[in-house]
C-alpha cells in the first residue's frame, strides 16, 4: 500500500491551517474585551487552530493509501471510519491531474480518478510527486508499458516506447483573449465583493492598522454609489479575464492510442487522460453573442462527470473556445462522423413552429389580459399596453426557437440541437445510449408531433432530445435507433476493455 | 404485446378513489373556513358546490386510473424491451438488454395487499434510468425478472456502461 507524499502533510495542513486559523482569528476577534482586538487571545486562538489542523493532517497521513495491481486500483481513506476502495481499471473513467502553484513549486500533483459509480464525485489523492502522477496516467491506459501521456516540460529522457502522441488541438493566443474576456468567473466577483467592503469604509475597525484606516477616509467626497459599482464591475471582470487567461494558457489536446489528453494553466497546472471510448457524450456550445461571430466551445462528458454545469471545473475535457471550424475538424477527429457539418441537421416539423407561436401569443396575451386588469382595478400598473410588443415578438420567438432545433442519424452517431440563447449541439454514439424514450403529450399528439429523448450516462441529466418530430418520422427513428443501438454492442462496438 | 393483471385496474381506481376523498375532505375543510371568514352570507352554496367539485375531480382520477391500465403495454423482444403507457402523456420507452443493469421486483403496502408487484429495471442513464413495470402478479413477476437476468449475463460483457 502506497502512501501519498510525505510534503502532503505541510502543505494540507497550510491549506487548512487557513482557512480554520482564519476562523479561529475572528473568534479570537469576537471573544477579546472591549473594542481592540487583544492581540495575545487572538494569537492564541490563530496558534490552536494551526496546531489542529497540523494534528489532523498528521492523522490523515498515515491512514490513506492507494495501491495499483494490473487490473484494479484499491484507495484506503477514513481516519475514524475507514473504507477501502477497489476500482477496476477499465471502469475508470478519466484521471485528472491538477496542480496549484504551490504543487508546482513542490513537484507535487493532486490527482483524481473519475468512475461512473461514484455519487461522491471524483476519488482523489492529495499529493502525490509527479512521476507518481504519470505513472497512474499510464497505468490507466489501454496497455500497459506504453506511455499514453504526453511528456511536459521535458520529464526525463523517455526509452523506446516513447509517447506517440499527436497534437490535435491547440487554443490560440486570440482565441484564449476572447475567451478571458466574454466570460466572468465567480470567484473574481467575490474577491472585488471583499476588496470594495474595504473600500467603503464598512470594515471591521479592529483588523485594520490605524493608519491605512485614515488612507480610507480621504477618497473623495463625491465619489458616489454609481461610480464605485461601474469601478467594481470593471475590476471583476478585468479580475476574471486575468484568472481565465491564466487558467488556459498552454491549451493542448493530443491523442494517442486511443486516449485523449488534455493540459493547460499557467500557474496551476490542470491535466488528464480520457479514453475514447469512456465518451458518453459532444456537446458544442454556442452561446448568443458568440454564435454570431462563428465560435463557440466544446465538451467532452465521460461517464463520470457532471455534464449539467456551465463550468470548466465538472467536465472531463473543455475546450472553452473555438471558432466554430475548428471545432468541427476537432469533432472529426475524435469522433469520425462523415459528414459532419453543423448546418446539416433535420429541422423539426413545420407544425411545431406553429406550435410554439399559438404558445407564445396565447402566453403573452395572457399576460397582456393580466396587466389590463391590474391597470383597471388597481393602481400598480398604468401603461398596460408597454407589453404590447411581446406580442409581435412571439411569432419571431418561435421561429428562432424551430430553427435552432434539429437532429440527425449519423451512422454511429445521434445528433441533435437544442436552445437559441445557448444553442447546444449534442453528439452521442449508439452504444452509449442507456435508453430510448418517445413522448408525446397531448398539445403534441393534437398536431402529431413526439419528442425523442435519448439518456446517456453522465452524473446529471445527460440526455440529447430531439423536439417535435413529425410522429411517424419519429417512429421510424425510434426503430432505427433501437437497431443500432442493439446492433452496436452485438458487434462487438468500441467497448472492449 | 403483454398487458397488465386486470386486478392492478381495480387496485388504481380504489386509490384514486381513496385519494380524492382525502383530498375532497381537505378542500371541503379549507373552502368552510375561508368562506365563513370572508363570506358570511351564502353558506348553503359552500356544500353542493364543493361536492361538485370533488366529484368532477375523483371522477378525473378514477378515469385516468381506468385509462391508464388500458394504455400500459410491455413487449420483451429480441434484444430490447419495449414499455408503452402513460394517458394525458404517451411514452414509449425501449431499453436493450445488454443496456440493463439489475431488475428489481418491489412490492409496496397497497400492492401487497392488492397481490401485485412491480419489476424495475434500471440502466445506467440519469434521467430516465428506471424503467417500471407494475401490476404484475409475484410469480410473474420474478419468471419476467430471472429471464431478463439470463439474457443480461449472456449478452453483456464486462465493458464500460
Amino acid at each position: 500500500m502506497k502512501r501519498l507524499h510525505p510534503a502532503t502533510i505541510p502543505l494540507r495542513s497550510l491549506g487548512r491551517a487557513v482557512s480554520l486559523g482564519f476562523v479561529c482569528f475572528l473568534v479570537g476577534i469576537l471573544l477579546s474585551p472591549g473594542a481592540n482586538a487583544s492581540t495575545v487571545l487572538v494569537v492564541l486562538w490563530s496558534a490552536l487552530g494551526v496546531c489542529v489542523a497540523l494534528l489532523y493532517e498528521g492523522c490523515r497521513y498515515f491512514r490513506v493509501g492507494y495501491s495499483l495491481t494490473p487490473g484494479t486500483m484499491t484507495i484506503t481513506s477514513g481516519i475514524l471510519s475507514r473504507r477501502t476502495r477497489e476500482i477496476p481499471r477499465h471502469r475508470i473513467q478519466s484521471v485528472d491531474v491538477h496542480q496549484t502553484p504551490s504543487l508546482r513549486a513542490t513537484g507535487l500533483a493532486s490527482v483524481s480518478v473519475e468512475t461512473a459509480g461514484g455519487s461522491d464525485g471524483p476519488l482523489t489523492l492529495e499529493y502525490v510527486s509527479c512521476e507518481e502522477a504519470t505513472r497512474i496516467q499510464d497505468w490507466q491506459c489501454t496497455v500497459p508499458d506504453r506511455q499514453c501521456t504526453a511528456p511536459s516540460q521535458g520529464s526525463g529522457p523517455t526509452n523506446d516506447t516513447g509517447p506517440r502522441d499527436t497534437t490535435i488541438f491547440t487554443l490560440k493566443r486570440t482565441e484564449l483573449i476572447a475567451y478571458s474576456v466574454t466570460s466572468l468567473g465567480s470567484g473574481a466577483v467575490l474577491l472585488c465583493g471583499i476588496a470594495l467592503s474595504f473600500i467603503s469604509g464598512r470594515y471591521p475597525q479592529g483588523l485594520i492598522a490605524p493608519e491605512l484606516h485614515q488612507l480610507g477616509t480621504t477618497l473623495p467626497e463625491n465619489f458616489h454609489v454609481g461610480g464605485l459599482a461601474v469601478a467594481f464591475l470593471v475590476t471583476a471582470w478585468v479580475l476574471s479575464a486575468c484568472l481565465h487567461y491564466v487558467r488556459f494558457v498552454g491549451f493542448r489536446l493530443a491523442l494517442a492510442d486511443a486516449a485523449l489528453s488534455y493540459e493547460h494553466g499557467f500557474c496551476g497546472r490542470y491535466s488528464g487522460t480520457i479514453r475514447l471510448e469512456n465518451l458518453q457524450r459532444i456537446t458544442i456550445a454556442e452561446p448568443i453573442p458568440l454564435r454570431w461571430l462563428g465560435y463557440g466551445s466544446l465538451q467532452l462528458e465521460t461517464a463520470g462527470s457532471d455534464g449539467g454545469q456551465q463550468s470548466t471545473e465538472t467536465h472531463a475535457v473543455v475546450v472553452p473556445f473555438a471558432s466554430r471550424k475548428r471545432i468541427d475538424a476537432l469533432v472529426r477527429k475524435i469522433a469520425p462522423i462523415e459528414g459532419f457539418d453543423s448546418g446539416s441537421l433535420e429541422l423539426p416539423s413545420e407544425r411545431a413552429r406553429t406550435r410554439y407561436m399559438l404558445a407564445y401569443l396565447v402566453a403573452s396575451g395572457f399576460c397582456l389580459l393580466v396587466a389590463f386588469g391590474l391597470s383597471v382595478t388597481t393602481p400598480v400598473v398604468r401603461d398596460w399596453f408597454a407589453l404590447a410588443p411581446a406580442v409581435l415578438i412571439a411569432p419571431v420567438a418561435a421561429h428562432l426557437k424551430w430553427s435552432n432545433r434539429g437532429h440527425r442519424l449519423q451512422r454511429n452517431y445521434l445528433l441533435t440541437r437544442d436552445g437559441f440563447w445557448n444553442r447546444r449541439t449534442r453528439i452521442v454514439p449508439y452504444h452509449r445510449i442507456q435508453s430510448l424514450a418517445y413522448t408525446q403529450q397531448p398539445l403534441q399528439r393534437r398536431h402529431s408531433l413526439a419528442t425523442l429523448t435519448a439518456d446517456t450516462a453522465s452524473v446529471s441529466p445527460a440526455i440529447a432530445t430531439a423536439y417535435d418530430v413529425d410522429a411517424d418520422r419519429a417512429t421510424e427513428l425510434h426503430r432505427r435507433i433501437e437497431r443500432r443501438m442493439c446492433r452496436s454492442r452485438r458487434a462487438g462496438g468500441l467497448s472492449t476493455t | 404485446m403483454e398487458r397488465l393483471e386486470p386486478r392492478v385496474r381495480t387496485l388504481w381506481i380504489l386509490s384514486a378513489l381513496g385519494g380524492s376523498t382525502l383530498v375532497g375532505v381537505g378542500f371541503a375543510l379549507t373552502a368552510t373556513m375561508l368562506y365563513s371568514r370572508f363570506l358570511s352570507a351564502d353558506m348553503r352554496w359552500i356544500l353542493p358546490g364543493t361536492t361538485f367539485l370533488i366529484c368532477c375531480f375523483a371522477g378525473g382520477w378514477v378515469g385516468l386510473a381506468w385509462y391508464r391500465y388500458g394504455r400500459f403495454r410491455f413487449d420483451c423482444r429480441d434484444e430490447s424491451l419495449y414499455v408503452e403507457h402513460g394517458v394525458l402523456t404517451r411514452h414509449k420507452t425501449v431499453v436493450p438488454y445488454n443496456r440493463l443493469q439489475h431488475v428489481d421486483v418491489r412490492r409496496r403496502p397497497l400492492e401487497r395487499i392488492g397481490g401485485v408487484a412491480t419489476l424495475v429495471i434500471h440502466t445506467a442513464g440519469t434521467c430516465r434510468n428506471q424503467v417500471q413495470i407494475p401490476g404484475l402478479t409475484p410469480t410473474r413477476a420474478s419468471m419476467l425478472q430471472d429471464q431478463l437476468r439470463h439474457l443480461i449475463t449472456e449478452d453483456q460483457d464486462d465493458g464500460p456502461p
